[in-house]
C-alpha cells in the first residue's frame, strides 16, 4: 500500500513538473492569480 | 470463493486488466489505435450486458484483508455500460481527426481506470483507480498543448490530488479501526476517517461546493474530452458514494442531503449561465445530485445522464458560438437543432426518452423531505434547457460539424431511446402529466423572466486558491455532519 502511494505520488509530481515548466516560460513567478487571470475567458 | 464462480472471477479480472494492456499495445501499434480502442469499449459493453443477464452479483476477495475486494452487480453494470457507450461515442467522434495514438492510449487507460473504480469495493484499489484516472484525464485535457489547456489540466490535477491526499489519510484511519480496507469497514470507523474519505470523494465526484472546480475544467477542455469528463469521469467519484450509501444504512441520510444540496446549487448556477459549455458543466453538478438523492436507483440515472450529457457536449462543440446571446442571432442547422432538442427533452424528463423513466424512478425513491427540493431542481433543469430548445434554426443554417459527429450523436441518442424500455412501468397518466407540467412551467418561466435576465453570477468561488481553501471548510462541515 505504501509503495503504491509512493509510486503514484512521484509520477504525479513528474507530470506536474512538466506542465509547470511549460507555464513558467510565460509566467516566471508562477503566481496562480496571474496565470488564472490570463487563462480564463 | 467457491469453484463455481471461478470462470466469472477470471473474466472480471481479465476485463479490468485488458484496457491497460491494450493501452500499451496501441502505443506499440499506432496504426491500429482507433480499432483497438473501439474493441475495448465493445468488450466493456458486452461485459456490462452480461451482468444484466446473469443478475447474480459477483464478490471477489483477492489476497487477504489487506488485499483487493471487487463487487460487480447490476449497479456497477449501469455505470460500466455508461462508460462503454460514452467511450465508443468519443472514439467515433475522433475517428477522422488527426489525433495521435497517444490520445487513444489515454482514452483507453482512462476507460480502464474508471471501469476499475466501478468494480472495486475497497479503499486502496479505489484510490489507485481514481489517481490513474486523474493522470489520464490530465493528459487528455492538456493534449492541445496550449498554455490555457495546460493550466486547466494542472489545476484539475492539483485539486484532485489534494483531495485524494485527504482521502488516503481517511482510508488509513478506517483501516486502523477494523483492519480492513473494504467499504464495509467504514462501519464503526471514527468520524474523522469518514469525513476525510467523503471529502476526497465529494471533490473527485464534483458534488456540492467541492464541485466548483468542474465548470472551468469541463468547459475549457476540447469537445470530446469534456464529453468524456462530464459523462463518466465524475461518476467514478460518485459511484463509491452510492455504493457506501447502499452498504451502510447510517450513511444514507448524509448522501441524500448532499444529493439535494448539489442538485439545487448546480441548477441555480445553470439557470443564470450565458455560456453553453459552462451551463452544461453546472448542470452536470446538479444531475450528480439526482444520482445521490436516491442511491438505490442511482445506476439508471447515471446511465441516462452519461448518455445525454456527452451528446450535449458534442452538440455544443458543433454550434457556431458558445454564447447564448450570439446564438439567438445566428440560426443553427435544423438537423443539429433536432438532435439538440431530443437531448434537451430527455434531460428535462419528457416521455418517450429515458430521462423520463429515470426521473420517475428517482422521484419514487425520494424521501418526503427531499421531494420539494428535487422538484425545484427539475424545474430549473427545464428552464436551463429551454435556452437550447428555443434557439433559432433554419435548414441551411451554419453547420460546423466534424465528420465523426453524426455516428457518435446517433449512437448516444439511440441509447436514450432504448434505455427508455428499462423502466416502462413509468408510463401512467399521473407520471406523464407531472413532467409535462414541469417542462411547461419551466418554459413559461424562461420566456417571461430568464430570457431577458442579464444577471451575471460572480466567479470568485471558482478561483483556484478558493477551491483549495473551500476544501478545508468542507472538511469542517463534513466532520460536524458526521458527528451530529
Amino acid at each position: 500500500v505504501i509503495l503504491t502511494g509512493i509510486v503514484i505520488g512521484f509520477s504525479i509530481q513528474c507530470v506536474m513538473l512538466v506542465g509547470v515548466m511549460k507555464l513558467a516560460r510565460d509566467n516566471p513567478t508562477l503566481e496562480t492569480n496571474e496565470i488564472e487571470k490570463s487563462n480564463t475567458p | 470463493m467457491n469453484t463455481l464462480t471461478m470462470p466469472s472471477a477470471g473474466i472480471a479480472i481479465a476485463w479490468i486488466a485488458l484496457p491497460f494492456f491494450l493501452g500499451f499495445t496501441i502505443y506499440l501499434l499506432p496504426k491500429l489505435d482507433r480499432i483497438l480502442a473501439l474493441c475495448m469499449a465493445f468488450v466493456s459493453a458486452g461485459y456490462a450486458l452480461q451482468l444484466f443477464v446473469t443478475q447474480s452479483p459477483l464478490t471477489l476477495q483477492l489476497l487477504d484483508n489487506f488485499g483487493v475486494t471487487l463487487i460487480v452487480d447490476q449497479l456497477s453494470g449501469y455505470f460500466i455500460l455508461t462508460n462503454a457507450l460514452v467511450t465508443t461515442a468519443v472514439i467515433l467522434y475522433c475517428w477522422r481527426t488527426d489525433k495521435t495514438a497517444f490520445f487513444y492510449t489515454q482514452v483507453v487507460i482512462l476507460h480502464g481506470s474508471i471501469n476499475a473504480a466501478f468494480a472495486c469495493a475497497d479503499f486502496i484499489s479505489l484510490y489507485v483507480a481514481l489517481e490513474v484516472s486523474g493522470i489520464a484525464a490530465f493528459l487528455l485535457i492538456a493534449y492541445p498543448r496550449t498554455n490555457r489547456s495546460i493550466w486547466v489540466a494542472l489545476r484539475y490535477l492539483f485539486i484532485s490530488n489534494t483531495a485524494m491526499l485527504f482521502y488516503l489519510v481517511g482510508a488509513v484511519l478506517a483501516y486502523q479501526t477494523n483492519h480492513s480496507f473494504s467499504f464495509a469497514s467504514l462501519r464503526g470507523a471514527p468520524p474523522e476517517a469518514l469525513a476525510l474519505i467523503f471529502l476526497g470523494l465529494l471533490v473527485k465526484g464534483g458534488i456540492f461546493v467541492s464541485g466548483l472546480w468542474l465548470p472551468l475544467t469541463h468547459s475549457e477542455s476540447e469537445t470530446p474530452v469534456s464529453a468524456m469528463l462530464s459523462g463518466v469521469v465524475v461518476k467514478a467519484g460518485v459511484y463509491p458514494l452510492v455504493r457506501c450509501a447502499l452498504m451502510l444504512d447510517e450513511l444514507d441520510p448524509l448522501i441524500r442531503i448532499f444529493g439535494v444540496g448539489t442538485a439545487l446549487l448546480g441548477v441555480f448556477y445553470a439557470v443564470f449561465e450565458k455560456d453553453t459549455k459552462r451551463m452544461l458543466a453546472f448542470h452536470t453538478i446538479s444531475q450528480l445530485g439526482f444520482i445521490l438523492a436516491a442511491p438505490a436507483v442511482g445506476g439508471f440515472y447515471a446511465l441516462t445522464h452519461g448518455l445525454v450529457k456527452s451528446v450535449l457536449f458534442l452538440i455544443a462543440g458543433a454550434l457556431p458560438s458558445r454564447n447564448f446571446k450570439e446564438l439567438q442571432h445566428r440560426p443553427i442547422n435544423t438537423t443539429v437543432w433536432i438532435a439538440l432538442v431530443i437531448a434537451s427533452f430527455s434531460i428535462s424528463g419528457f416521455p418517450l426518452l429515458s430521462g423520463f423513466g429515470a426521473k420517475v424512478l428517482t422521484t419514487k425513491n425520494l424521501l418526503p423531505w427531499q421531494a420539494i427540493a428535487m422538484n425545484v431542481a427539475a424545474l430549473g433543469t427545464a428552464i436551463s434547457f429551454a435556452k437550447f430548445i428555443f434557439l433559432p434554426h433554419k435548414a441551411d443554417g451554419e453547420e460546423a460539424v466534424k465528420p465523426g459527429f453524426w455516428p457518435a450523436a446517433i449512437l448516444l441518442l439511440t441509447g436514450l431511446f432504448v434505455a427508455n424500455v428499462v423502466y416502462y412501468e413509468a408510463y401512467s397518466l399521473a407520471n406523464i402529466v407531472k413532467p409535462l407540467a414541469t417542462i411547461g412551467l419551466g418554459w413559461l418561466a424562461y420566456l417571461l423572466i430568464f430570457k431577458r435576465s442579464v444577471l451575471k453570477l460572480p466567479r470568485v468561488v471558482e478561483q483556484f486558491e478558493h477551491l483549495i481553501g473551500g476544501m478545508s471548510l468542507m472538511l469542517l462541515l463534513l466532520f460536524w455532519m458526521v458527528l451530529a
